[in-house]
């Protein structure tokens, strides 16, 4: 709850241009609402901010406690309904504040369900009855302990087929029974992002493969539950199949002309983006890119143009009168550039998208509610039938799904083999371990000199500790003597008085004996 | 202090920074009208009702039900390119009055971009039609707004539109389709279809599970009929905050929307009288009363009905006639023993 309030003004701010509104909802009262005016920004000040946090976190555990009322319409309570209407309307956003935290945070599972909601239980379990053998051949992908992805099994003897991008680390596939299987990537087919895992099983499931063409747009499809955990998510073909296409390579730099044509000097480089991983310094000149002369921007732009997202480009440029060499790796321009931000913003927006969401030899969009890790899975259509392979979640109102039909030649060509990860990122592998076999023998000399000068070091820190404590001791003996000193110093004062004193005494015993010698007394 | 329980923060829909498409582009083809929803056999009041289905017969039915209206749904349905934003519109009348979302169109009176994008032709290529709309009125405090096509290509023909529906009459759970152009036009991709429920419907916001996000703003929202009952107009973090203007709102508001009225806004003459008297003191440069050639010294008798005799008659008019910005009235004066009838286009105050 608390969360959910901090979180709206950061997002706010965050989106510089982005017209974002405090929308009153219509009160139960039946006041009506402050509307959004167009233009205005909702920026929150700090301190109404935490004023809003505390209230609103009180009232909205209280209204926790009231249930939606359901409203039958009637014809003669016209009034009545509407009022009912309006209610619903107020607590279900209420409802809604509640849960957007938990929501954000944890989109696995599902949304906040109202009974109206195609996600509702009444409407999910018509599927039921069709789901039953897809749902068996269903599984969960987990890296370590978290599920990453869904999967369906291929073959009977152990073979799953998943989304490749998402796939981190020591990989299993948890089964529908629960039990947890050691899954390893036999082979992965970059332009569908598809992955086959080989786990040891036999007799397992395998799904009703469709073989009709693709669905056309407005079909019913079910995404069914991995285990028995959750439920199926509903949805329908929002576009029929057609080619995705790439997001376009982005390396994060805004840039002028130089003198004469020789290059183009970098004004800023993107905080977070491949330049700036880079190490690219503004005012740099770049006169390269791989074995390309670069003249001006337009060079720049075709140059990027002629290479995909994630290609390794290597840079040549002039750092003053230094020429040196920079690698990067291109980025997705629709994640990465400021200008994105705002439609990046509203398409994660209830979910968390998948890594990666363009580039599609083919596929169907449909608008099931899926997140990243409800991908990889199969869905179906009313026939109980695989019709796709769910391969992203792309956006809000976005999923995307391989048609069966464009898949079942990659199946067989993963299971040759032929398409292990190793042999697949040969190329990239290569140029990897070059850079760092480069690396090592360029910055060899590095861990020497680093001992040399950690010794060095040592040796002077142990000076420093030994001065430190010399001047410790002698400070403490100082303070005795001072102390000895300030004793001796009273004493002294107290003695001298004590002989003037007596100097006094003396003087006046001297007088009054001198007048009683001379009688004067 | 804010409650949040009444309060949700959303995001208008619509894009900005979509680059204009350049003037070659105005070639395309005519658009193809077909608006035939057939009557249905069996039982389909469960689409209206606002219960689930109960059998996957039921839920074929459904499937058949939208491809029936979506093809006319998509002939009716636009992309409106404005300056520096785009989103979505609907044409709901053969004479091309398009409704939008008022955040899509910004203010009344200005030239937008429409595009057709009908489906595929016989050589799978996207049918893409062109035309020029003037933006009308809006209510931006709801969020509605309305064009009208006055410039399109090709022959004369009447425009597909979609009817509206009474969207008080709505029940919760009933079945809706959402078509509009998110992320902005894609001629490759087309316009993208929604199913979803109302998940709650009241008099100024419709709330849906179908999903929305920047350039579907203004694009409509239909009942199981293939009737409009809703406007696309913003979203909240969850996925099932998906909010439409009510279709209701345009129909109640249709005239003051055609005379390109700016509902949410305050009316402003541009004028200042001397003391209490009806004698034009200033006349703001550039404002109303100047367009309509009013002067300082100028005299006001009448107002549209109403006399005017000293500034409390003019309040009390101006009041009574419920002035919204954009919206006409005569004026007479008289000026230098001349009475003059003059035609005053209503200012907004607070802007130029």
């Amino acid at each position: 709850m608390k969360k959910y309030i901090q979180l709206t003004p950061v997002i706010a701010s965050l989106l510089l241009f982005l017209v974002a509104t405090v929308t009153a909802q219509e009160t139960t009262n039946g006041q009506s609402q402050e509307a959004p005016k167009q233009g205005e920004t909702k920026s929150v000040e700090p301190s109404d901010q935490s004023d809003s946090k505390k209230s609103d976190g009180k009232e909205a555990e209280q209204e926790g406690e009231g249930k939606v009322k359901p409203s039958e319409k009637k014809s003669d309570q016209k009034k009545d309904q509407k009022k009912d209407a309006e209610d619903s309307e107020t607590k279900s956003l209420a409802e809604k504040a509640r849960t957007s935290f938990r929501n954000r945070f944890n989109t696995n599972k599902s949304q906040s369900v109202s009974k109206y909601s195609k996600q509702s239980d009444s409407f999910v379990s018509i599927f039921d009855s069709i789901l039953g053998s897809v749902d068996a051949s269903t599984v969960q992908v987990v890296s370590g302990t978290r599920q990453v992805a869904l999967g369906t099994v291929v073959d009977a003897d152990g073979l799953v087929l998943t989304k490749a991008s998402e796939l981190r680390g020591k990989l299993g596939v948890e089964m529908p029974d629960g039990k947890v299987l050691a899954a390893k990537v036999i082979g992965i087919d970059k332009p569908t992002d598809l992955a086959l895992l080989k786990i040891e099983a036999t007799d397992l499931p395998v799904g009703q493969w469709s073989n009709d063409p693709a669905p056309q747009t407005g079909r019913w499809l079910a995404t069914p539950k991995a285990g028995g955990e959750g439920k199926a998510t509903i949805g329908v073909v929002s576009v029929d199949a057609r080619e995705i296409p790439p997001s376009k390579p982005f390396i994060g730099i805004t840039m002028e002309d130089v003198e004469d044509n020789k290059g183009v000097r970098i004004k800023s480089v993107i905080p977070g983006s491949p330049a700036d991983f880079a190490d690219v310094w503004v005012n740099d000149v770049i006169f390269k890119i791989d074995d390309l002369e670069i003249k001006d921007i337009i060079g720049v732009r075709d140059a990027i143009g002629q290479y995909d997202v994630n290609d390794r480009v290597t840079l040549g440029i002039f750092r003053g009168e230094k020429e040196m060499e920079l690698r990067l790796s291109l980025g997705e321009q629709d994640k990465l550039s400021p200008n994105s931000k705002r439609s990046n913003m509203q398409n994660s927006m209830g979910s968390v998208l998948s890594r990666r969401r363009k580039k599609f030899p083919m596929a169907f969009q449909h608008d099931s509610m899926l997140t990243s890790k409800t991908c990889g899975g199969p869905i179906v259509d009313l026939s109980g039938n695989i019709v796709g392979i769910n391969i992203a979640r792309a956006g809000r109102v976005s999923s995307l799904a391989l048609p069966v039909n464009e898949i079942r030649d990659v199946i067989e060509d993963l299971k040759t083999g032929d398409k292990a990860p190793e042999k697949v990122n040969q190329a990239e592998i290569k140029s990897i371990s070059q850079e760092l076999t480069e690396m090592d023998e360029k910055y060899s000399h590095l861990p020497n000199k680093k001992t040399v000068l950690e010794q060095k070091y040592n040796q002077e820190r142990a000076r420093v500790e030994e001065l430190n404590k010399s001047i410790s001791d002698l400070k403490k003996r100082l303070k005795v003597i001072e102390e000895k000193k300030a004793v001796y110093g009273t004493d002294l004062k107290e003695l001298k008085s004590q002989i003037s004193t007596v100097e006094k005494t003396r003087q006046r015993l001297e007088a009054d004996l001198e007048k009683l010698r001379i009688g004067s007394r | 202090m804010l409650d949040v329980n009444r309060f949700v923060v959303c995001f208008f829909l619509c894009c900005t920074g979509w680059v204009i498409l350049p003037a070659d582009c105005l070639l395309g083809q005519e658009s193809e009208v077909q608006a035939n929803v057939q009557s249905k056999e069996g039982d389909i009041d469960f689409l209206f009702s606002g219960e689930a289905p109960k059998t996957i017969e039921q839920l074929r039915q459904m499937e058949s039900r939208f491809a029936e209206i979506s093809e006319k749904v998509k002939s009716a349905t636009v992309n409106i390119q404005m300056s520096l934003s785009q989103g979505s519109g609907v044409v709901v009348s053969s004479d091309g009055y398009i409704l939008t979302a008022a955040h899509v169109i910004g203010d009344p009176n200005q030239t937008a971009k429409i595009t057709f994008l009908n489906d595929l032709d016989e050589n799978g290529e996207p049918k893409v039609v062109f035309a020029r709309a003037k933006t009308l009125g809006i209510d931006r405090g709801i969020d509605s707004g309305m064009l009208k096509i006055i410039e399109k290509e090709g022959e004369e023909n009447d425009f597909p539109y979609l009817d509206i529906a009474i969207s008080a009459e709505l029940n919760e759970g009933q079945w809706v389709m959402a078509v509009g152009h998110p992320g902005g036009l894609d001629k490759a991709r087309g316009m993208v279809t929604r199913i979803g429920r109302i998940l709650s419907s009241g008099k100024r916001v419709i709330r849906t599970d179908c999903t929305l996000v920047g350039g579907d703003s203004g694009g409509p929202l239909i009942d199981m009929n293939g009737d409009l009952i809703g406007i696309h107009s913003r979203i909240g973090s969850d996925l099932v905050d998906n909010l439409h203007v009510p279709a209701d709102v345009y129909s109640e508001n249709w005239d003051s929307l055609a005379k390109a009225l700016i509902l949410d806004g305050k009316p402003s003459l541009g004028i200042n009288v001397v003391d209490d008297t009806n004698v034009i003191k200033e006349v703001s440069e550039g404002r109303a009363a100047d367009n309509a050639g009013l002067k300082v010294g100028d005299v006001i008798l009448k107002i549209d009905s109403f006399d005017i005799t000293d500034k409390a008659s003019l309040g009390k008019a101006i009041k009574e006639l419920d002035l919204k910005p954009n919206s006409k009235i005569e004026i007479v004066v008289i000026r230098e023993a001349e009475e003059k009838e003059l035609e005053l286009k209503v200012g907004e105050k607070g802007k130029d």
